[in-house]
Parts: C-alpha cells; structure tokens; sequence
C-alpha cells in the first residue's frame, strides 16, 4: 500500500469515527437535556403538590382536628381560578376530592377538571377525619 | 509495539492516541451510565414520599381519635385496618411511661426486604404520661 493510500484511508477512517461521535454526542446531549427539563419539571410538580395538600389540610382543619364543614364548604364553593391562586399552584390544572364524612360513604366534595392523560400527574392523598369519620383527600396536578 | 506500520513519519503514536481515545469514550460512557442511574431513580420518589405521608397521616387520626390512647391492641388494629390503604402493610410500636413493655401492632409479621421502608415517630400522651408511637409503613 502507497503512503498516500495509507493516509486517505486513515483519513476517511477518522472522519467516519468522528461524524460518529459527534452524532453520538448531540444524540447524548438532546436526550439528557429532555431528560433534565423533565425531570426538573416533575420536581417542581412534586414540591407543588406536598405544599399544596398540606395548605388543603391546614385551611380546612377544625378545632376539634376534625375536617371542618364549614371550611370545607367554603373552600369547595370558591372558583376554580380562586382556589389555583389560593394554593399557589401556577400555571398547572388541578382535581381535589374528598371523600367519606358522615353523610356519604363516597364523594364528599370536589373541584377542579380530572387529567385526561396519565402523562405529567401527580397524585396525593391524605388521610384526615371529616364529620368524625374517616376521610380522603385526593389531589391530583396535571399539566 | 515497536513495528512501524506503513514507515510513516507519525510512528506508533497513532496507538497511543487510539488508546487515550478509548479510555476517553469508556470514562465518559461510564459518567452518562452513572448520570443516568441518578435522573432515572427520581421515580420512585413520589411513590417513597406518599407512603411516608400516609403512615403519618394515619398515625395522626389515630392519635386525634383517640385510638391510640386506649392502648389496646384489637382497639388500635381494628381502626388501622380501616385507615390503611389495602397496598400497604404498617408495623406500629407503641412505648412509654405507660407501660414497661412496648405494643406491637402489625399487619405483617416480617418486614419486607430489599424495598423501601417509610418510617416516622409521633409523641402522644396515654394514662396521663408520655408515649412515642414509631412507625414502619411499606408496600405489599
């Protein structure tokens, strides 16, 4: 093999593992930079949704440590822009039910729209007492 | 190592760089492996988080009702079961100045292995003296 054939050959060889490489790593870079912003975004959803359920806990607690029905009426009565700015949950849609108390083994109260993807939810439920009766207050962010 | 391929001027250096190349790709491949493990085992997180939540949400009605105070077991277990979620299993321990020995309240006997555990303790007061209830909470 002539020097020049030597040299080509490692060239369009080096080339060739390069464009692979650079492939590889802007593959690599887009993938984790989605990754990151999502995983960001899932973040903030999660600290959102903890601070809001224990705001929801805190607002409608009686004194005697029971879920009070007046609060609970008052709040659920709220609209749905009012409750959003009230627990401060930005620009993402929200679904809280409680459910048991005294009246009703089921729904109890609810706001808000259900997510009609499963993508981006997050769900919590918190056990607590409503009417003296064992209850649960689900809440769900979605985006 | 000391053969020249195709008597070029750059000598072996070419096998030198191919390796330091190498040992670059396996570092870096290694550092998106690891990188990877951490953004991916965000996960589990709300799983973990809500079932810490639950164990001390239900400790909390428990108390605030009353139940605990009564110090008796099929009181404590009746109530619990009745609270607890059908996904979870809970071990309760419940000691004090109240009693020389500690209440076990369980809805299985062993703790699971190789899964996550939640745990937490609350302070609560029984026959006019102080107790702590401590409790394990994991998924069936």
């Amino acid at each position: 093999m002539s020097k020049a054939q030597a040299i080509s050959t490692d060239l369009f060889f080096a080339v060739a593992v390069f464009m692979v490489l650079v492939g590889g790593i802007i593959f690599i870079w887009d993938f984790y930079s989605l990754r990151l912003s999502e995983d960001s975004e899932y973040n903030e959803m999660l600290v959102i949704s903890f601070q809001a359920t224990d705001l929801l806990a805190k607002k409608m607690l009686g004194e005697d440590r029971n879920l009070s029905t007046a609060k609970v009426g008052s709040f659920f009565n709220q609209s749905y822009d009012e409750v959003r700015g009230e627990l401060n949950i930005r620009n993402y849609d929200f679904y809280i039910s409680l459910e048991g108390g005294a009246n009703s083994s089921g729904l109890a109260a609810s706001k808000g729209k259900k997510s009609s993807n499963s993508e981006n939810v997050i769900s919590l439920r918190r056990y607590t007492t409503y009417q003296n009766e064992n209850s649960v207050l689900s809440f769900e962010l979605w985006k | 190592m000391k053969t020249r391929f195709y008597h070029l001027n750059y000598g072996n250096k070419a096998f030198f760089l191919a390796l330091d190349v190498a040992l670059a790709v396996i570092v870096a491949v290694g550092l998106l492996v690891i990188a990877n493990y951490y953004v991916g085992s965000s996960e589990n997180k709300l799983a973990e988080l809500q079932m810490i939540r639950t164990g001390s949400d239900i400790i909390t009605v428990l108390d605030n009702k009353g139940v605990l105070d009564s110090l008796d077991e099929e009181t404590i277990k009746d109530e619990l079961s009745s609270l607890l979620p059908p996904y979870y299993n809970i071990r309760i321990q419940l000691y004090g100045a109240f009693s020389s020995e500690t209440i076990i309240i369980e809805t299985e006997s062993e703790l699971a292995e190789g899964k996550f555990i939640g745990s937490g303790k609350r302070f609560f007061r029984a026959n006019g003296e102080n107790g702590i209830v401590k409790y394990q909470i994991w998924s069936k």
